[in-house]
């Protein structure tokens, strides 16, 4: 299938990817969006040649948290989710050497106390994967005292980051 | 302008109806009793009708409940009392709140979280004197100063809450302050008075970004604690939510052990699904 690259936004399906949650998808019509991303980390992994792509929402670095819920929902967990997402995609035909993975989220608190500080420890466990699976991320933007919407359009892989009170940027 | 005149030129911001009111009165009295409060319910069609609708939804549990007697027998007055308030302020939370670039029932769902996280923290916390409804209520309605703000805030004062914020790594409240003259905690907590709601209410959510300072240290500090738990589990609607301080001392005070933090994090996790569904049968 040739990807729909010059569809507009509006005429593609938006499809939400909750918090806690993953989705990929190879659909060139599928727009993948994630809100409220704040400490929370969103890692997206695209194949720019097969088109294909998907979007992680993970909420906290670890699943020693809480091991019978990172069963139920492994998609919470940064350690659990990420391999995950990218077993997921390359069943869709996607190729480890031709991911961009771009990761965003990880906004702090003023306070950089040991319980509210998950935002850098999400990141810190994001990177650490994947640089342990030689892995080098293409774009990171993390950090700040904002919550951010990303949204992937599988067709292109463009990126685009809404946070608010600022006008959406393209990636 | 102070806070007060602010207030006085809110136009548009819808109260709670009198049975609502009276309805936090009385679910934060130690003294009132269950029956004095479900009539207050049922003499409130709307919310009745409201309560009624939520309560056969899938995720409260039950089906086919045709009156507030029998969704207490499932339920219990606790947890119908909740729904009734949470029912109740979602008329006068749901709107948009653009001057901190909030949308339509944003900060409602905020509000909803932050009311059941404070729950949660409450019953891992040391501090057995609080009670679980006041708790709830407090963070119900912690941010409502933000409605009344977010008002009268233009576009260009909110660009440079951002760049101030952006410069000097201050606090929202401290941005509020120097650019509005007043913060969101100070003019939730007058409206609250004017609203006439109980003390202790109003005590929470004006120091609930200050609890050491505050009269009811415990109830600002639970949802002090809630508030940023909420802002790690994915509500942390508007502006800058992240722009503020977690106070160590009041928090180390609740006896949570570090370790615990997480699994309430994952806990609130589960409020999501509830909140939804109360969002959408506003």
């Amino acid at each position: 299938m040739t990807p729909n690259k010059g569809a507009p936004e509006s005429c593609k399906k938006m499809v939400v990817v909750g918090v806690g949650n993953m989705l990929t998808s190879s659909d060139p019509h599928t727009i993948l969006v994630t809100h409220s991303l704040g400490s929370c980390i969103g890692v997206v992994a695209y194949d720019p040649v097969a088109h294909v792509g998907g979007m992680l929402h993970a909420m906290l670095p670890s699943s020693a948290a809480n091991h019978d819920r990172a069963v139920a929902r492994p998609f919470v967990f940064v350690d659990t989710g990420l391999p995950a997402l990218f077993n997921a995609i390359y069943g869709l035909g996607g190729n480890k050497d031709r991911l961009l993975v771009t990761i965003t989220g990880g906004a702090q608190f003023l306070t950089r106390s040991p319980i509210f500080n998950i935002g850098p420890r999400n990141v810190a466990s994001v990177t650490d994967l994947l640089l342990s699976n030689g892995i080098i991320a293409h774009l990171v933007e993390c950090g700040g005292q904002y919550s951010r919407t990303l949204r992937l359009d599988l067709a292109s892989g463009g990126l685009i980051l809404d946070a608010p009170g600022c006008q959406p940027r393209h990636l | 302008m102070t806070s007060k005149e602010l207030i006085s030129r809110v136009r548009n911001l819808k109260a709670p109806s009198p049975s609502v009111t009276k309805l936090i009165t009385a679910v934060t009295d130690p003294e009132a009793d269950n029956e004095k409060i479900l009539e207050i319910i049922r003499r409130d069609a709307a919310l009745c009708a409201k309560l009624l609708s939520l309560c056969n939804r899938a995720t409260v549990g039950v089906s086919s409940v045709a009156s507030i007697d029998r969704a207490v027998m499932y339920l219990g007055h606790r947890a119908v009392h909740r729904l009734a308030l949470s029912i109740g302020f979602g008329a006068a939370l749901a709107p948009a709140v653009p001057g901190y670039a909030m949308n339509q029932t944003e900060l409602w769902r905020h509000s909803l979280h932050t009311a059941f996280i404070s729950q949660l923290v409450l019953e891992k916390s040391n501090f057995p004197d609080q009670d679980a409804s006041v708790s709830y209520t407090a963070g119900l309605v912690h941010d409502i100063g933000k409605l009344v703000i977010g008002q009268f805030i233009d576009p260009s004062q909110q660009q440079t809450i951002l760049e101030l914020l952006n410069r000097d790594q201050c606090e929202l409240l401290e941005a509020e302050r120097r650019i509005i003259g007043v913060d969101h905690a100070e003019v939730g907590a007058l409206l609250l008075e004017k609203w006439g709601l109980p003390k202790i209410i109003i005590e929470a959510v004006a120091n609930h970004h200050n609890p050491a300072i505050s009269p009811s240290p415990q109830l600002s500090t639970i949802v002090h604690t809630a508030d940023l738990i909420a802002h790690q589990t994915g509500s942390c609607p508007g502006i800058a939510s992240f722009a503020v301080r977690a106070n160590e001392e009041a928090v180390n005070a609740l006896g949570i052990h570090e370790s615990e933090f997480e699994a309430l994090i994952i806990s609130a996790l589960d409020a999501h699904q509830l909140v939804e569904e109360m969002a959408a049968a506003a």
